[in-house]
């Protein structure tokens, strides 16, 4: 939604006019929390770009016997696991993992859910109900059970495994979209748009979409929390990333059986999933406060 | 209707238009016969109280009317001599903004929250226009200066602005394609009386500027009687009288219009008491056989209750939906203007 900027205009008083998103991000940053959010976002990503590049191989897969199941000390700040694999750099080298399988299983359930959504609360009747039930048999599965179906049937590789995730949270977004496509399309200016001539799809995507932007944030940032959870109960059963290599839900479900003596062993993966998450929301909140020109001060 | 009019100059004729609201096996006749032309640079009047069917007739004239529950039963609706009602969406889509624009009652929620003035004032321009960006943005804000918003406030969102300035923004953008036909639903209902004034004055500024026709929906008989050159008075999805202002006003021939004027304020004489009509408006799922007036009317007999109307003319251009005129001496109690 880049627009032409106005300076074209030769009206003597007008001002410089700063662009949608220069406007968007002088709101964002007045929000402390979101931009907390966004700094810890921006380290987590920092750290899964580069982690290749400092993160010492050997660190993270050798497996030492002898040093298994030590608790937190200054030669091991997480401690070690059940093989003796340091749990401060595995928790470190599964951002990359963990924030890929959160964000790519997102964008494919957003991606597919918010049109579908869109469209069949604008259309309604027989399409609507249609679409709705469908959505509610996909529901009617449990998430789990249909994401081992589609990894099952698709080949157990890690982008099969964000499609699986992606795929199950798909009749959320639909129904998100659509419960708030109901409500603004009835509004008196979409009447009026279509008394201007436009075409329903354009409609739809211009005018409905942005009023109801403010709930798929939300679910947008929630669902990638859920869905390195999800991901790591793939893990767990065997389905999702191969076991060497290290993700949070996976540490985290490796560490539930060590977890009356040894509880470090899923803390420190849980506290990174929970600051990854928090991360999320803070900024999905500021965002949703920021696109929201009413609440402008 | 007696053919005299030059066809050439007429925008908009409709012809028995009946529109029916089905909902849960009720018929909601909401508007039943209706039938009117309007010639180029003229203001219809279309007066009534609420339920009329006033804005039922306008949605049918951009065939907007929701489906389900509205149906169009039957009718002809003549925009620049092509029927809307048998048009394709691409066709309608094509007509809509260019050949006929609406301004919508509510100024407060007929502008997109999230989008600003000139974009909405721009996406008018673009479809029908097809210029670029740039050009869009210029005239949009041309259009916005001529109804007096500053070009500085063109990037503003619709709740940084006054009501009064919302309302001009939505003609704006009802403007911004020169269609040769606006239809105004009640316009400045929601304004208070000095910016409706303002805003009354603005559209016939600019409709004498762009040579404009336009129906102004509304049910403030003051207002008519400063913008319209025509009215037609509704009732319960029916006109039952239709003529120049002068016709109407100074001639007053049905019932109904007189219980109008007689429910008004007098300024001559302000201790008089207001006499309002009656009643209410009948339901409109189970509208009578008859006139549908005819409950509430002190002139009616059992023949206006059992039996239909056909429209009596007085002149070429009044006409009445009152069978009372059939016989010789009927008058009303309003007295006639000259």
């Amino acid at each position: 939604m880049t627009k032409t900027v106005g300076a074209s205009i030769d009206t003597g008083t007008f001002t410089k006019k700063k662009s949608q998103w220069v406007e968007v991000w002088g709101r964002f940053k007045k929000n402390k929390g979101a931009m907390i959010g966004l700094f810890v976002l921006v380290i987590l990503i920092g750290i899964a770009l580069t982690e290749g590049l400092w993160i010492p191989e050997e660190k993270v897969s050798t497996i030492v016997v002898a040093d298994r199941l030590q608790h937190p000390s200054r030669a091991h700040w997480f401690g070690t696991d059940e093989m003796g694999r340091d749990i401060f750099w595995r928790t470190l080298y599964a951002t990359r993992f963990s924030l890929t399988i959160g964000f790519v299983a997102v964008v494919v359930s957003a991606v597919i859910g918010i049109p579908i959504g869109a469209v069949a609360g604008y259309v309604g009747g027989k399409v609507e109900s249609i679409v709705m039930r469908l959505t509610d048999i996909f529901s009617a599965i449990p998430t789990i059970l249909m994401a081992i179906a589609i990894v099952s049937l698709l080949g157990r590789t890690t982008f099969n495994l964000m499609l699986a995730v992606g795929i199950s949270s798909v009749p959320l977004f639909i129904r998100v979209t659509r419960a708030s496509v109901l409500t603004v399309k009835n509004e008196e200016y979409i009447e009026a748009v279509k008394a201007l001539g436009k075409s329903d799809l354009y409609i739809v995507f211009r005018h409905v979409l942005p009023n109801c932007l403010s709930p798929i944030i939300v679910q947008v940032t929630l669902r990638i929390a859920s869905a390195i959870i999800s991901s790591s109960s793939l893990s767990f059963l065997g389905l999702g990333i191969k076991p060497p290599t290290p993700e949070w839900g996976a540490l985290l479900t490796a560490g539930k059986e060590y977890i009356m003596g040894y509880s470090y062993m899923c803390l420190y993966p849980g506290l990174a999933i929970m600051i990854t998450v928090l991360a999320f929301n803070l900024v999905g909140d500021g965002l949703r406060d920021s696109l929201d020109p009413k609440l402008k001060h | 209707m007696n053919g005299t009019k030059q066809q050439n100059d007429i925008v908009l004729s409709i012809k028995d238009l009946t529109v029916h609201y089905e909902v849960d096996g009720e018929v909601v006749e909401a508007v039943n016969n209706l039938s009117l032309d309007l010639r180029e640079g003229k203001v219809l009047g279309l007066v009534g109280e609420t339920g009329a069917g006033k804005t039922t007739t306008a949605l049918s004239i951009l065939n907007l009317i929701p489906f389900p529950p509205g149906k169009i039963k039957s009718g002809e609706i003549l925009l620049n001599g092509k029927n809307i009602l048998a048009m394709n969406i691409a066709e309608l889509e094509r007509v809509r903004g260019k050949d006929v624009a609406m301004i919508f009652q509510d100024p407060m929620t007929s502008l997109n929250p999230v989008l600003t003035v000139v974009d909405q004032v721009m996406e008018s321009i673009l479809i029908h226009e097809t210029s670029s960006k740039v050009e869009a943005r210029e005239r949009a804000i041309q259009m916005l200066e001529t109804v007096g918003i500053a070009a500085e406030r063109a990037d503003e969102y619709p709740h940084q602005f006054s009501g009064g300035m919302k309302q001009r923004v939505v003609i704006a953008i009802a403007l911004a394609c020169n269609s040769r036909l606006l239809l105004a639903d009640e316009p400045t209902t929601a304004l208070d009386v000095t910016i409706q004034a303002q805003v009354l004055d603005l559209m016939l500024k600019l409709k004498e500027q762009f040579n404009t026709s336009m129906i102004f929906i509304t049910h403030d008989l003051g207002v008519v009687a400063q913008v319209c050159d025509e009215v037609a008075v509704m009732y319960a999805g029916r006109i039952v009288e239709r003529g120049t202002l002068e016709d109407v006003f100074n001639h007053t021939k049905h019932p109904y219009t007189e219980g109008l004027f007689n429910s008004l304020p007098s300024i001559e004489d302000r201790t008089a008491r207001l006499r309002p009509i009656p009643g209410l408006m009948p339901d409109p799922t189970q509208l009578p056989l008859g006139c549908t007036f005819a409950p509430r009317c002190s002139y009616a007999t059992e023949a206006c209750i059992n039996t239909r109307q056909t429209e009596i003319g007085f002149s070429e251009s009044h006409f009445a939906l009152c069978s009372r005129y059939a016989e010789k001496n009927f008058v009303i109690d309003r007295k006639e203007i000259d």
